[in-house]
């Protein structure tokens, strides 16, 4: 958990450093704030393409963004997916399928360089819940010994509570198109609740059975910017 | 702008590498999945206890199909079954003596025969290695041709290698 957490100030240290030093001539004693109040809708494009690199585990989701006071951004995130375990020696065979919502802030390191700018480096933090389907699961505890045990296990639901700390960035490549990226450090908070059989994979989290993974996302996300005000006020 | 850009692309194409470099297949099981009771042997000397080594020791179990025979001076380990709530062990302390026999022709009984009387459960270690079975020893019952006495140290038979469950003393 150390690791990750360390890993992850590390890379979002290093993008702060980096741009800190474009920002501190530009800005000189102004701080510019917002003058329109903007909501984003985005997808992860890169997940389908690390799906495609995987058979055993689906994961699509999306996420919705709102600006707040103080370049602080509400953060509403959701998808769904599904996993597959088809192992042999030992027999291990079970489906999932699960739905997820992150909910949680973004606060921007990044001071304006103009009232349109809307490009960001950002640390946040999230809680999330995801809703987990499991199918009924085959097993078998090989023994060369003994024998072989076969058995099965009933279907059940699930519910995965986590919480993650984040951190990334947002370009505004054209007007309203946005690309970026999220880095993610997350911690399960009930992972007792997998003793039995712990899912291969749960969309949103990464390995059921792992109780901290790190993670990252990378978004494609059009926004919409409403309630033009003139405002420009003076850094204190 | 640009530089942000730049930024971001040399991103992409680090995360394309990785995942380039990644299919999912079965993780290999690093975790111990030998799940067994560790015995050793024992004497008492005077008020202290001390290892001792048996001569020429075989141990071996009544009760799987594949028979086969653990050889070791003082340190053994019992495999448990899946199936029932007992499982039966012999322990010959010394096996070139199996030839022994009083005058009269009747073959000397040297060797003990250890029951072990266990509950399971059944335990995930994880996706990559799948279930095993963990055991509470309940009980022993013992032949006392050999040894002297037997103790259960501890009950909980898990894949902890370090842990002794059970001392034969001589």
């Amino acid at each position: 958990m150390l690791r990750y957490t360390i890993s992850l100030l590390a890379c979002l240290l290093t993008s702060l450093t980096s741009f800190g030093q474009d920002d501190e001539d530009s800005t000189a004693n102004k701080k510019i704030v917002a003058t329109q109040n903007q909501l984003s809708i985005g997808v992860d494009f890169f997940q389908p393409v690390l799906n495609s690199f995987s058979s055993g585990k689906k994961t699509y989701e999306g996420i919705i963004e709102y600006s707040l006071p103080n370049d602080v951004y509400l953060a509403v995130e959701g998808g769904f997916g599904t996993g597959q375990v088809d192992y042999t020696a030992p027999i291990l065979k079970y489906t999932t399928s699960n739905s997820f919502v992150r909910v949680g802030v973004n606060k921007s390191m990044l001071q304006r360089l103009a009232t349109s700018d809307w490009d960001m480096v950002f640390i946040g933090l999230r809680y999330a819940v995801g809703f987990i389907q499991r199918s009924e699961a085959q097993y078998s505890i090989d023994n060369q010994y003994f024998g072989n045990v076969y058995g099965t296990i009933p279907a059940t639901n699930m519910t995965a509570h986590w919480a993650e700390i984040t951190g990334g960035m947002r370009v505004e490549l054209f007007k309203g198109l946005f690309a970026g990226y999220n880095v993610r450090a997350k911690f399960m908070l009930n992972p007792k609740s997998f003793k039995e059989l712990a899912p291969y994979s749960i969309a949103g989290f990464g390995k059921g059975e792992k109780t901290a993974v790190f993670d990252f996302n990378m978004y494609l996300s059009y926004a919409i910017r409403w309630n033009k005000k003139n405002v420009t006020a003076p850094q204190q | 702008m640009t530089k942000r850009g730049n930024h971001l692309l040399l991103l992409v194409f680090i995360i394309v590498a990785l995942a380039s470099a990644c299919t999912q297949q079965r993780t290999p099981c690093y975790d111990p999945k030998i799940v067994s009771v560790a015995i050793g042997t024992y004497r008492i000397v005077d008020t202290a206890e001390g290892d001792t080594s048996l001569v020429d020791p075989a141990f071996y179990c009544l009760d799987t199909p594949l028979q086969f025979t653990i050889n070791s001076r003082n340190k053994f380990s019992a495999l448990l079954s899946p199936f029932v709530d007992s499982t039966r062990w012999v322990l010959v302390p010394n096996a070139t003596r199996q030839d022994d026999t009083i005058p009269d022709g009747t073959p000397v009984e040297f060797y003990d025969t250890l029951t072990f009387y266990h509950t399971r459960k059944m335990n995930f270690v994880s996706n990559a290695c799948g279930y095993v079975y963990y055991y509470t020893l309940d009980g022993v019952k013992t032949t006392y041709n050999s040894l002297d006495s037997i103790l259960i140290v501890n009950p909980s038979v898990d894949n902890n290698a370090n842990t002794q469950h059970v001392k034969i003393y001589y």
